[in-house]
C-alpha cells in the first residue's frame, strides 16, 4: 500500500513542488516538467516514479490558476477560464480568497474525476472511443458557440475577436493536403502559431503594458494581512452546485481524447453562466465562476488519465508522457492492465488520490503567502513577468520565432485591451479552429463529401442541438417573457 | 590608505579578478571539453524525445561533460535540422535524424540539404505495421484486399506526408487497392480512430499498436519488413507474402554538421556505438518496442540517399505538399 510508505510521500512532494513551479510559470506546462522528469524516475521503484510524476501533474494544473488569478496570466491553458474571475477577485482585494478557491476548486475536480475513474473509468473510455470526426466537428462547434457567453460587453466585439482567432488558426499547414498556408514561404510558420505563446503574450506582456499604461487607477488593491482565505458557509453553498457541474463537464471533456482542461474550463465556465441566477456577476469577480474553471481545468486529469490507462491511448500531450513513463516500468496501460492487475490500478487511484489531497494541502498552506506577490513593488513584479514571459514562449520550442509571436501578441493584446475588446474569443478560437477545421474535412473525406453525416451521427446530433437550443435560448426567453406580458428587465 | 577605502579596493581587486574566472574558457583541452548539446526536432514526450534523452545521458557518462537534450520543434522537423547544419561543426552539437528528413524536402517547404550534415548513427528502426480492427472479420492481407476491391477503404494515417501515409501510399501501389487516407495529427490519434471504429485500417509502428493486439481489440494483418517484428512474432511480413519491395519503416539516427573533424566524429562515434550496444538501452529500446540497428558514417549516409530518393518517387507519384501544386 503506497498510502504508508514514507518514501513514496517523499516523491510526491518532490513532484508536487516541482509541479507548482512547472504550472505556476507562464509557458512552462505540465507536459515539460513531465517530459523532463520521467527519465529520472527510471531508477525509482514504480510507486515512487508514479508518486513523483502524478505528484507534477496535479500541481501543475492547480498551480496554472495561481498566476491566472494574481497577474491576469494563465500558468498552463487549462487555466484560461481562471482568469475571467479570478482576477478581477484579486483586484478587489480578495485574492487569497480566490487562491483559497483555486485550491478547494483543484482538489474537488481531481478527487472527482478520480473517483470516476476508478468507479466507471472503463465504461466512460470505451463511449469516448465512439468520438469520431464528426462527433469532434460538432464537439468543436458547440465550444465555439460559447464566444457568445465569454463575450462580456460587446457581443459584436466578441465575435469579431473569435474570427480573428479562427483566421489565426488556419495559418500552417492544410490538415489534409499538407499544403502550407499563409507561410509567405517562410518555414516558420509550417505547423502554425504556437498557442502557448499567443497566451503568454495576450495575456501576461499585455497585463503587464495595461498596468504601466494606466498606472494609479488600474494599481491592484493589496491584499490586507489578515485576508480570509477560506470561504464561508453560505459562499460554499452558493458554489457547491457550480463545482459539482464543471467536475462532471470537466471529466467528460477530458475523457474524450483530444480535448482537455482548457476546452474543458471555457465550457465550464460558460455552461455554468448560463445556468446561474446570478450571470451578471460572471467575468466581474464570481466565486461560481471561478470555481467552475477550477474544478473543470482539474477535473480534466482524471478524465485524461481514464482513457490513457483503460484504453491505452494518450488523450494529451501530458498522458502521452505518462504512457512512456509506465512503460519504462513495464507496465503497458490499456484495457489489459486493469483485467490483469488490478491491485496495480487500486495502487494508481490510491497514489492519485494522495497527489491531488498533498497538493490540495500545500495550495492552502500558500494561499497566503503566494498572495504576498502582489505586494512586490510594481516596477519589479512587471519586470519579473517579462522575464518569465520570454523565457516560458522560448522554452516550449526553443524557437526565436516564439518569442516575437508572444511580444506581438503581447502588443495586439494591449491595444484590442484597450477598445475593449474580449480576449476569450480569441483564445477558444485559436483552441477549436483547428479541431473544428481539421476534424469537418476528416469526417467529409470519411463520408465522401456528403455533409448528412452530422446529421445521422447520434451524437453529434445532440452536440449541435445543444449548441442550437443554448444560442437560441435567450430569444426565446425574451419572447415568451414579452408574450406573459412579465418584467423582461429583471436580468 | 585610509581603512574607508578598503571595501572600494577589494571589489576593485575582485573586478580584476574575473578575468581569471574565465581562464578556462581559453584554448580548449581534450574533446570533449564542455557541454554537448543534442537537438531534437520534437517536443518532449514523444518517441524521438524519449531516445534522445536516453542517449544523450550514455553520453554523459562515457564522455564525462554534460549532454543536453534539447528539443527545437517546429517547420515539421526542419528547424532542428537547419539549426545543426548551421551550428559551428565543433562535436558540441549533433542531432536527432527523424526519417521525416527525407520527405520533407521533397514535400517543398523545407531547405534543408542532406549534403549539411555528417552521418554519425543509425540508433533504432520501427517498421509499419497494417493493422485492422479484430471485429472485421479479416485475418490477411488477402482479405483486406478482396474488401478493398469491392468498396472504399479508409485508411487513417499518422498525417498528411508522413511517413506511414507515405507506407499506406506503397501498400496501396503494392496491392492495387485504392485507398481514402484520413491524415489525423499523429499516430495516437489515427489509432484511437481504429479502436473507435472511424476508419477500416491504419498503417503505425507495432508499438503504436501491439498493446491493442493483444487485449485482442486490433489485429495487424502484416509488417513492411524483411524479418518479423519483435513485438509481433506472429505476424508475417509483406516480403514472406510475396511482395518484397514493401519494407518501410520509421526510423531515427544521429548526424552532426557537416565538417566535423575525423578525431571528434570517432570519438562521439565510439561513445554512442557503446550507448547503442548497452543492455540499458537494449532493455529501454525493447520497452518501447523499438529495434535497435547500428549502422554507421558512410553506410548510414547511403541508407539515407536511398531512402530519399523512394520517398522522393512517392511523394511526386501522389502530388503531396507543395510538389502537388506545380
Amino acid at each position: 500500500m503506497p498510502i504508508f510508505d514514507p518514501a513514496t510521500w517523499l516523491y510526491l512532494s518532490a513532484g508536487v513542488i516541482l509541479g507548482i513551479v512547472f504550472g505556476a510559470l507562464p509557458g512552462f506546462t505540465a507536459t515539460m516538467g513531465l517530459a523532463i522528469l520521467t527519465p529520472l524516475t527510471f531508477w525509482l521503484p514504480t510507486d515512487q516514479a508514479l508518486a513523483m510524476l502524478f505528484g507534477l501533474l496535479c500541481a501543475a494544473i492547480f498551480s496554472g490558476g495561481i498566476p491566472a488569478i494574481l497577474i491576469n496570466t494563465p500558468g498552463t491553458p487549462a487555466s484560461i477560464a481562471t482568469t475571467w474571475d479570478g482576477y478581477p477577485l484579486a483586484q478587489q482585494g480578495k485574492a487569497g480568497l480566490a487562491l483559497g478557491v483555486n485550491a478547494f476548486g483543484a482538489f474537488v475536480g481531481q478527487a472527482i474525476s478520480i473517483l470516476v475513474l476508478a468507479l466507471a473509468g472503463y465504461p466512460l473510455a470505451a463511449f469516448a472511443l465512439r468520438f469520431g470526426p464528426a462527433e469532434y466537428f460538432a464537439l468543436a462547434v458547440f465550444g465555439i458557440s460559447m464566444m457568445v457567453s465569454i463575450s462580456s460587453e460587446s457581443l459584436l466585439k466578441g465575435l469579431l475577436m473569435g474570427m480573428l482567432g479562427l483566421a489565426i488558426s488556419v495559418v500552417g499547414l492544410d490538415p489534409i493536403m499538407a499544403y502550407p498556408r499563409l507561410t509567405f514561404g517562410s518555414g516558420a510558420f509550417i505547423e502554425g502559431v504556437s498557442f502557448i505563446p499567443v497566451m503568454v503574450g495576450l495575456f501576461g506582456v499585455a497585463e503587464v503594458l495595461m498596468q504601466v499604461y494606466a498606472r494609479a487607477p488600474h494599481r491592484l488593491r493589496h491584499p490586507l494581512p489578515l485576508e480570509r482565505i477560506v470561504p464561508s458557509g453560505r459562499e460554499l453553498r452558493e458554489m457547491a452546485p457550480h463545482a459539482l457541474l464543471g467536475s462532471i463537464v470537466g471529466t467528460g471533456v477530458g475523457i474524450i481524447p483530444g480535448a482537455g482542461g482548457d476546452i474543458g474550463s471555457m465550457i465550464a465556465w460558460g455552461q455554468s453562466r448560463r445556468l446561474s441566477s446570478t450571470p451578471g456577476a460572471f467575468g466581474h469577480g464570481s466565486l461560481q465562476g471561478l470555481v467552475a474553471s477550477c474544478t473543470a481545468a482539474n477535473a480534466a486529469i482524471g478524465g485524461a488519465v481514464t482513457t490513457m490507462l483503460t484504453l491505452g491511448i494518450p488523450g494529451d500531450a501530458a498522458s502521452a508522457v505518462l504512457i512512456g513513463a509506465l512503460l519504462i516500468h513495464g507496465l503497458q496501460p490499456g484495457p489489459m492492465l486493469f483485467r490483469d492487475r488490478p491491485e496495480l490500478a487500486s495502487d494508481i487511484v490510491m497514489l492519485l488520490l494522495m497527489a491531488s489531497f498533498l497538493t490540495f494541502l500545500v495550495g492552502l498552506a500558500g494561499a497566503r503567502p503566494l498572495a504576498r506577490i502582489l505586494t512586490i513593488r510594481d516596477e519589479i513584479l512587471w519586470g519579473l513577468i517579462l522575464i518569465v514571459c520570454v523565457l516560458g514562449s522560448y522554452a516550449l520550442n526553443q524557437a526565436q520565432v516564439d518569442v516575437w509571436v508572444m511580444l506581438v501578441s503581447g502588443a495586439l493584446g494591449f491595444v484590442l485591451r484597450q477598445a475593449r475588446f474580449p480576449m476569450g474569443p480569441l483564445v477558444l478560437a485559436l483552441i477549436l479552429g483547428p479541431m473544428a477545421e481539421a476534424n469537418l474535412r476528416r469526417a467529409l473525406v470519411l463520408s465522401q463529401g456528403d455533409v448528412s453525416v452530422f446529421l445521422t451521427r447520434p451524437i453529434a446530433v445532440v452536440l449541435l442541438a445543444i449548441t442550437a437550443g443554448s444560442l437560441l435560448w435567450p430569444l426565446i426567453r425574451r419572447r415568451s417573457r414579452r408574450s406573459t406580458g412579465l418584467n423582461s428587465d429583471r436580468d | 590608505m585610509g581603512s574607508e577605502h578598503a571595501p572600494r579596493c577589494a571589489c576593485l581587486l575582485l573586478f580584476l579578478a574575473i578575468p581569471l574566472l574565465t581562464a578556462g574558457c581559453g584554448p580548449e583541452g581534450p574533446y570533449p571539453a564542455r557541454e554537448i548539446r543534442l537537438v531534437v526536432h520534437a517536443s518532449p514526450g514523444g518517441i524521438s524525445d524519449a531516445v534522445s534523452r536516453h542517449v544523450s545521458r550514455g553520453l554523459q557518462e562515457r564522455l564525462g561533460v554534460p549532454v543536453v537534450a534539447e528539443n527545437r520543434v517546429g517547420a515539421a522537423g526542419s528547424l532542428a535540422l537547419s539549426f545543426v547544419a548551421r551550428s559551428q561543426a565543433d562535436g558540441y552539437t549533433i542531432g536527432y535524424a527523424p526519417v521525416d528528413m527525407t520527405i520533407i524536402p521533397h514535400l517543398g517547404y523545407s531547405r534543408v540539404s542532406l549534403g549539411d550534415f555528417e552521418y554519425l548513427t543509425l540508433h533504432t528502426r520501427a517498421p509499419a505495421a497494417l493493422a485492422v480492427p479484430a471485429s472485421t472479420g479479416w485475418t490477411s492481407v488477402d482479405d483486406f484486399i478482396a474488401a478493398g476491391r469491392e468498396r472504399q477503404i479508409n485508411m487513417g494515417t499518422s498525417g498528411s506526408g508522413s511517413i506511414w501515409h507515405l507506407a499506406g501510399l506503397a501498400l496501396s501501389r503494392a496491392i492495387d487497392v485504392p485507398l481514402t487516407y484520413v491524415p489525423f495529427s499523429g499516430s495516437g490519434q489515427a489509432v484511437t480512430a481504429l479502436l473507435g471504429g472511424h476508419v477500416h485500417a491504419v498503417v503505425a509502428a507495432p508499438f503504436e499498436v501491439d498493446a491493442h493486439v493483444r487485449a485482442g481489440v486490433l489485429r495487424v494483418l502484416a509488417v513492411m519488413a524483411d524479418e518479423r517484428s519483435p513485438l509481433l512474432p506472429d505476424v508475417p511480413t509483406f516480403s514472406s507474402l510475396g511482395y518484397p519491395d514493401l519494407t518501410i519503416d520509421a526510423w531515427g539516427g544521429f548526424l552532426a554538421p557537416r565538417g566535423l573533424a575525423p578525431d571528434r566524429r570517432e570519438r562521439l562515434l565510439q561513445a554512442l556505438t557503446d550507448v547503442l550496444a548497452s543492455d540499458e538501452f537494449a532493455r529501454f529500446a525493447r520497452e518501447r518496442g523499438l529495434e535497435v540497428e547500428v549502422r554507421k558514417g558512410e553506410a548510414f549516409e547511403q541508407f539515407v540517399q536511398q531512402e530519399s530518393e523512394r520517398f522522393g518517387h512517392l511523394v511526386a507519384q501522389a502530388g503531396l505538399g507543395l510538389a502537388g501544386a506545380r
